[in-house]
């Protein structure tokens, strides 16, 4: 799967006081740490930069290319910002996001098309989150729909099914995966993506990355074409590249409904089925879930 | 015939005994859904009127009245709503706390009311973590052998309370904001050293017209993970405390009827989501919940 590193974000204390103190260097440093990690895109989240859009943004995304060769990913909700990013991009960009809101189609998404760029679209409209696979493929549908007729062909757009925190509903990962398998029916062409992390949003710290490992492993086999994650998460890098087969075995028979015996499990490999189990939703979430 | 119809649950809540020797009352112990009596075994279900250790003061001057004659004696008061009012449980709430009185002292009067009454008797704290985890298992030892059931007990404070329980044989409630995700991350905890058949869940309550849905919801899927997920960390009986809930309201600060009716009708609820003992503050409204039962 195509990872997205999301560590340049606007909700890191690092990020930013450089980014209001233009201070370049360690934000540079972090798009190097992440190229090093073994990521492919290199998002840009820059929040809503009510000040400064247009600077901001042409300052972060010139001081990033200067040390990195990786496609960026534009991350921020400010169509002006947006632009001014799209505009100076060396290689296509990807804009994150756009949706089926009626402001998203009439801002967002048009420059998309203006610029030739791939674009994020996620199955949110004007009444809210879907709340199941078939709702998720209806508003898609509707808005890919008119994606097309302004000229923004499948290729470019990046499908994201929102997926939400495990704490909030264990079944929509369920309804996430099932989504992700229709995508090629309902949309040929179209690529995909998630933002990983949304999943553990408000489970405790110190296990939010396995949550994180055991999903990637499962979105991959539904057909996920990227993900954006923590680039720094080197257990989850390592299992997306396929490394870890034993692993990845435990994961997906879970995933393929069958009931193992862990007795013969390592302490490692027992944590990987049990969250596992916990991911699709076999046993109730808790946060003390490793320690039954 | 009927049987192919008919859904086979794996999960099942044992049955609870609280009371001593001579007064002992069974809550839960049911294989099935709420009144899903043509599936299963019901479980048994306990109703149980508040009384406090100390004057209530935040109480509707309906129920101070109504309770005049024996608001300031507890002993007077517990037995009165056992032996008058057919209360099957005392639930006894340690308002004394909030003037803090000494544990030793708190505990000695819920030892009184114990035996008083020929009912078991619950224990219940503010709800403050250090208070609770100060005075609770001082009235474990007081009520040693009485076999009470206890709480609050926090994730904060379990450890305190729920040891002193189990080492003088008395039941917990386990209690946790709303939420079914928490109610099993503190059973499990909770589970490493203590039984969890002797551990009542108390998820919070609203009362109708107050937020009841999310309390319904809750313990309609801690009742159906339990017994139709068979998920053995959450086979613990519902405790829904809905009298303080029902006589804060609006209407039954007006209105001592509609305070009754709301009362009713919020146990009434919760009875259908899964509750296995309620909390009632006027004997009426308990009559008219059972009355609705038989």
């Amino acid at each position: 799967m195509i990872l997205i590193g999301e560590n340049i974000q606007i909700l890191s204390k690092v990020v930013s006081e450089a980014l209001s103190g233009r201070n370049a260097l360690p934000l540079q440093e972090l798009a190097k740490e992440q190229v090093k990690a073994g990521v492919h895109w290199i998002d840009l989240n820059i929040g809503p930069a009510r000040k400064n859009p247009t600077e901001t943004m042409s300052w972060l995304v010139n001081n990033i290319q200067e040390v990195v060769d990786l496609p960026l990913v534009l991350d921020t909700t400010n169509t002006v910002a947006m632009e001014a990013g799209l505009t100076i991009c060396r290689q296509k960009p990807l804009i994150n996001s756009a949706a089926g809101t009626q402001e998203s189609k009439e801002k967002m998404m048009p420059l998309a098309q203006k610029y030739g760029s791939n674009v994020v679209i996620s199955v949110l409209n004007d009444a809210g989150i879907p709340s199941d696979a078939a709702s998720r493929a209806e508003s898609i549908m509707e808005t890919i729909d008119y994606a097309n007729s302004i000229g923004i062909p499948n290729e470019d757009i990046w499908v994201d099914p929102i997926m939400l925190p495990i704490g909030v509903s264990q079944s929509d990962f369920l309804e996430v995966i099932e989504f992700v398998g229709m995508l090629p029916d309902i949309a040929p062409g179209v690529k995909s993506t998630i933002g990983l992390s949304n999943l553990s949003n408000g489970v405790p710290r110190d296990l939010r990355h396995i949550i994180n490992q055991v999903a990637i492993v499962i979105l991959n086999k539904a057909g996920l074409y990227s993900a954006i994650v923590d680039s720094f998460d080197k257990e989850l890098v390592a299992l997306n590249a396929g490394k870890e087969q034993e692993i990845i075995d435990i994961i997906l028979k879970v995933m393929d409904g069958q009931d193992l015996d862990m007795s013969a499990m390592s302490q490692t490999e027992r944590n990987y089925y049990k969250t596992a189990r916990v991911v699709m939703g076999r046993e109730l979430y808790s946060p003390a879930w490793l320690e039954i | 015939m009927l049987e192919s119809f008919l859904e086979k649950y794996t999960g099942e809540i044992k049955e609870l005994v609280l009371g001593s020797e001579g007064k002992k009352s069974v809550a839960g112990g049911q294989n099935t859904l709420p009144f899903h009596s043509f599936e299963g075994k019901t479980g048994q279900l306990k109703f149980a009127l508040e009384v406090s250790d100390s004057e209530p003061t935040d109480w509707t001057p309906w129920l101070q009245e109504f309770y005049a004659d024996v608001k300031s004696s507890p002993e007077a008061w517990a037995k009165k709503s056992a032996e008058v009012f057919g209360a099957d449980l005392i639930f006894l709430t340690l308002n004394s706390m909030e003037k803090d009185v000494p544990a030793a002292e708190i505990a000695a009067g819920v030892k009184r009311v114990a035996e008083a009454v020929n009912v078991p008797v619950v224990v219940f704290g503010l709800g403050e973590k250090e208070k609770d985890a100060a005075v609770l298992p001082v009235v474990a030892e007081v009520c040693s052998g009485l076999n009470l059931l206890i709480g609050p007990v926090l994730k904060e404070n379990h450890q305190e309370i729920a040891s002193a329980a189990l080492e003088h044989g008395h039941a917990i409630i386990a209690q946790i904001p709303m939420d079914i995700n928490l109610a099993k991350d503190l059973n499990i905890r909770l589970g490493k050293y203590f039984p969890l058949d002797r551990v009542v869940i108390d998820p919070l309550t609203c009362a109708a017209g107050y937020g009841l849905e999310y309390a319904y919801s809750t313990m309609e899927r801690i009742r159906l993970s339990a017994v139709v997920h068979d998920d053995k960390t959450l086979q613990s009986p519902l405790i829904a405390r809905v009298g303080k809930e029902a006589w804060k309201t609006k209407e039954a600060i007006q209105d001592a009827g509609k305070g009754i009716v709301w009362e009713a009708a919020t146990a009434f609820s919760l009875l259908l989501a899964g509750a296995d003992i309620v909390t009632l503050r006027h004997p009426e409204s308990l009559q008219r919940v059972k009355a609705m039962m038989s």
